[in-house]
């Protein structure tokens, strides 16, 4: 190396600003492009082979085994929908109606700030009708607020034995994100986009979809989808429901798309020659980036203009799928994803924190998502995609079967509860029509099958066809995974 | 470059600075035993180090070792006898069932009439898989159910096997612990082979690696292509990404030269037709073809019709009607179609449902699932003694239909106006409040209020 080149890269204190400064997009001003691209890491670890090699050299990863789902639609239900009201049935209650909850069946288990205060625990049965669908076993017994999604019960898989390990949302959100209560780790959408990689060079690996619910709802942070420690374009691209979907995108007036290519390509020749001085990866992954952004700017055009939707399919995602933002537009809008090769989807349903006011709330939270979920599973399943497309939905935990604040004969609410709560699959090589997984009749204790959050990672990454002890990233001295040191692959779950 | 290679630079390059700053604000002692803190971490870091894996630390971590594979993991030490004990009294020598030996290699791969027994490129293809895993009751299970069944065991060891792409040579990769779970292995300690995992899928005669500057030219055009798995020379195509300006002429050109490759293709959503899937039928390999809403024709099946390994079509969003029924039903191994919106008639469909039992046909009208049993009521009740109570849900009942936007705008309770995610449900109507205290006045005596909502 030139004495000099050698003198102009050693790392000063300006420099060190200079870039940190860059990182944060304060130098460019487009914080919402910058939020795509993914801020430029100044210490990421640099990347070796631990994907297996494509046929043709380094150019595309692939699975361990042939995998059965190709992509992920996740359906997180933000704030905790009540087990109690949906999908794990428990007449029994009905007959303890303001009874305490026994001190046998809570054997002193830790609660929330919200509730340890309480002078008693009155149990509080569903309000709410249940009816028992067909399905490859004795039927499954599903709530009069799912009445969509029960019509479909012979396509789902229930898991009624979920537990985790944190009782407050953001730790627990985090936890089902990444695997890890701590922030800082991969979201499993960024490690399926760092174990697949795309399947559409024009539109980004993983994408984000927000619904806003009703009620109390709890912050989302944008690193719930972000990539931690693996290269800045595995993280989650959220698409925002009003106006552009992606800020920005659009060429200012007068710019031509000719202009913009020329603007590129000369920033493209600048960049490519700092990779090769400072050899930083992440360098490398922002000219890819910006190549992605001048391709998405004919791509997310099309993907979010519904008119080539015919009514038929319209009116299957119910009123509300004109409305940008609703969970039925989304579920559509995922659809589009998945038929276009995104790999992983995932849509946020806000709103399911119902603390109080139970069973006013979660009719409209119900409503809001039912008939769009159930029409998302038909839509693929007529179009061939629903086999090889892997559907999950779930929250971050489940819900108190005793009140949380009075119980009266018309309203309840129900606090936290980490130790038993009900998630459901489908699609991509999942068994269909079963329930795995049992409760005690309190929906409290979990008694058969116990599924921790590390289980179903390990599960469904093996549907990715990942063996989830392989897929690692080395990072800080050590092979990191999503499943951390744990996780069990459940052979029960898969068809 | 081993992990403990970055682990030791990384340590020392992010506590540099601490120390630095350390050292000129603090007592010399500190930054001394800072220093010694360093030494320690390094001593830490240095007994990790000789671990390379993460197996290696969950051994050490005392997690439980998996079950693993009897010992050689070969085909003739660890299938061949269960095979022999469970399966070859129907399908072996004497007696063919369904026209199906499990005699030799040949004869599974050559199959029985309803298709191949095991498929070394998509194992969950091959019958032999599907058929050990239904439950023993379905009709179509193996062995059959009066028949000596498979132990859980025996059952871990094959499909671990078939989903390996079943191969005959060599030992066996990985352990069979993801299908054994709850399978008590007396021998601990020994977690599988050491070969990879998944290099054995590909048989030493299967096909050759793909041409590198044929995937080029398709990843020159945006193109995805993928191997099936890590080490296949297989190939998974999907042409989404250009889907609206592919042609069959551009199609035919990128897919030719991989023609002994493409095993999963997807050409849906483009303007391609008969000429392409003319080009197809000379591939061998090509398991699943996605062709929905594009212009392929009668024809295109037709050429289509005698592939000997085609077993999932996707034709839905194509005008084709009856005509082309002739090709899917002289497909030989077709098992999975997907038709909806391809305008068969419901004589055709049900002459493809006749003469095709096992063939899973989708052609959108799936019916939902039977309400076996609904509840009419909620009913609550106190055991001993207390009246009986009004069930919350009987002025609450019906499911909720049409916008979910509240119908007031002033908030019952207050007055103020509403702030729409601040609603409730109450007798099938939506109602707005001003905050999430109003509601729980609501609730205690909604007909104080109802009328306010007027």
């Amino acid at each position: 190396m030139e004495p000099l080149d050698e003198r102009r890269l050693l790392l000063t204190r300006r420099r060190f600003f200079g870039r940190a400064a860059g990182s944060l997009g304060a130098g460019l001003g487009a914080l919402a492009l910058e939020q795509l691209l993914g801020p430029a890491k100044l210490f990421a670890a640099p990347s070796r082979p631990v994907r297996p090699a494509g046929p043709g050299g380094d150019f595309a990863p692939a699975p361990h085994f042939a995998p059965k789902a190709k992509r992920v639609i996740y359906m997180h239900m933000e704030g905790g929908p009540s087990q109690l009201d949906l999908w794990d049935h428990k007449p029994g209650l009905r007959e303890r109606f303001d009874l305490d909850l026994p001190d046998s069946v809570r054997n002193g288990q830790r609660l929330t700030g919200m509730t340890s205060g309480q002078a008693r625990f009155p149990v509080a049965p569903s309000a709410f009708k249940f009816t028992r669908y067909a399905n490859a076993q004795d039927g499954a017994w599903i709530s009069e607020l799912m009445p969509h999604t029960g019509a479909l019960a012979h396509e789902l898989c229930f898991v009624h034995s979920m537990h985790t390990e944190a009782i407050n949302h953001e730790p627990a959100i985090t936890f089902f994100q990444t695997g890890n209560q701590q922030p800082g780790r991969p979201s499993f959408g960024a490690w399926t986009s760092y174990g697949l990689g795309s399947a559409n060079a024009n539109l980004p690996t993983f994408v984000v979809l927000i619904t806003q619910g009703f009620g109390n709802m709890q912050a989302l942070s944008a690193r719930f989808w972000g990539s931690g420690f693996l290269p800045s374009e595995h993280q989650g691209c959220k698409l925002r429901s009003a106006g552009d979907p992606v800020l920005y995108l659009k060429d200012p007036a007068g710019v031509t798309r000719e202009d913009r290519r020329r603007m590129l390509d000369l920033v493209g020749e600048f960049n490519a020659r700092e990779a090769q001085e400072s050899l930083d990866p992440e360098v490398r992954t922002r000219i890819a980036q910006y190549e992605m952004a001048y391709r998405m700017q004919m791509s997310v055009p099309e993907l979010t203009d519904f008119s080539d939707e015919d009514e038929e399919t319209l009116s299957l995602y119910g009123p509300e799928v004109k409305k940008p933002g609703t969970f039925a537009a989304n579920c559509l809008l995922a659809r589009r994803l998945a038929e276009r090769g995104v790999r992983f989807v995932q849509l946020y349903m806000r709103g399911w924190d119902q603390h109080g006011n139970l069973p006013g709330e979660m009719r409209l939270q119900a409503a809001a998502v039912d008939q769009p979920q159930a029409a998302l599973i038909q839509d693929l399943r007529r179009r061939g995609l629903l086999e090889d497309t892997l559907i999950l939905w779930g929250g971050e935990f489940g819900r108190t079967c005793y009140s949380q604040g009075a119980l009266t004969t018309s309203d309840y609410g129900r606090d936290h509860h980490p130790r038993c709560f009900t998630i459901w699959m489908a699609g991509g090589g999942v068994k269909r029509g079963i329930s795995y997984g049992k409760t005690d009749d309190f929906s409290y204790n979990i008694v058969e099958n116990p599924v921790e959050v590390h289980d179903l990672h390990a599960t469904l990454l093996h549907l990715l066809g990942f063996d989830h002890r392989r897929l690692v990233f080395p990072h800080q001295g050590r092979d990191f995974r999503l499943t951390d040191v744990s996780g069990r692959v459940i052979p029960e779950l898969v068809a | 470059m081993s992990s403990s290679g970055f682990s030791r630079r990384g340590v020392q390059l992010g506590l540099w600075p601490f120390v630095a700053v350390l050292g000129g604000t603090l007592a010399l002692g500190a930054a001394l035993a800072v220093g010694a803190w360093l030494c320690f971490v390094d001593g830490a870091i240095e007994s990790l180090a000789g671990r390379e894996s993460t197996e290696d630390i969950r051994a050490a971590l005392g997690e439980p070792a998996a079950p693993v594979l009897p010992e050689p993991s070969t085909y003739d030490a660890a299938i061949r006898p269960i095979l022999d004990a469970k399966c070859a009294g129907c399908h072996g020598g004497e007696k063919q069932k369904g026209e199906l030996s499990l005699a030799t290699r040949e004869a599974m791969q050559a199959g029985g009439k309803h298709g191949p027994a095991v498929d070394a490129t998509m194992p969950r293809l091959g019958l032999m898989l599907a058929r050990i895993s239904l439950p023993v009751d379905d009709d179509d299970h193996m062995p059959p159910g009066e028949e000596d069944q498979l132990t859980a065991e025996e059952l871990a060891v094959l499909r671990h096997w078939l989903e390996q792409g079943a191969p005959f040579e060599g030992r066996l990769a990985g352990s069979p612990e993801f299908h054994a779970a709850g399978v008590e292995q007396a021998s601990a300690g020994r977690a599988g082979s050491a070969e990879a995992p998944g290099k054995s899928a590909p048989a030493a005669d299967g096909p050759p690696a793909a041409d590198a500057s044929a995937l080029a030219a398709l990843q020159q055009a945006l193109v995805h292509v993928q191997p099936l798995s890590e080490g296949s020379p297989l190939l998974w195509i999907d042409f989404a990404a250009v889907a609206s300006t592919l042609d069959d002429a551009r199609a035919r050109q990128l897919l030719a030269p991989l023609a002994l490759q493409v095993a999963d293709l997807s050409l849906a959503r483009s303007p391609v037709g008969d000429p392409t899937l003319e080009l197809l039928a000379g591939f061998p390999e090509l398991r699943r073809l996605d062709v929905r809403a594009t212009r392929v024709g009668a024809a295109g099946l037709t050429a289509l019709s005698k592939h000997s390994r085609l077993a999932e079509l996707v034709i839905s969003q194509n005008p084709l009607g009856d005509g082309c029924l002739d090709a899917l039903l002289s497909m030989p191994a077709l098992a999975r179609l997907h038709a909806w919106r391809a305008d068969l008639s419901p004589e055709g469909l049900a002459r493809l449902r006749a003469a095709r039992p096992g063939l899973l046909l989708d052609d959108g009208a799936v019916p939902p699932s039977a309400a076996l049993e609904a509840e009419t009521e909620v009913k609550f009740t106190k055991p001993v003694g207390a009246a009986e109570i009004v069930p919350p849900s009987a002025g609450n009942g019906g499911a909720l239909q049409g916008s979910l936007a509240p119908a007031n705008t002033k908030c019952p309770v207050s007055g103020a106006p509403v702030v729409a995610k601040f609603s409730i449900v109450h007798e099938g109507r939506v109602i707005g409040f001003c905050c999430p205290e109003c509601p729980k006045q609501f609730w205690a005596d909604p007909a104080k209020f109802l009328d306010r909502l007027q």
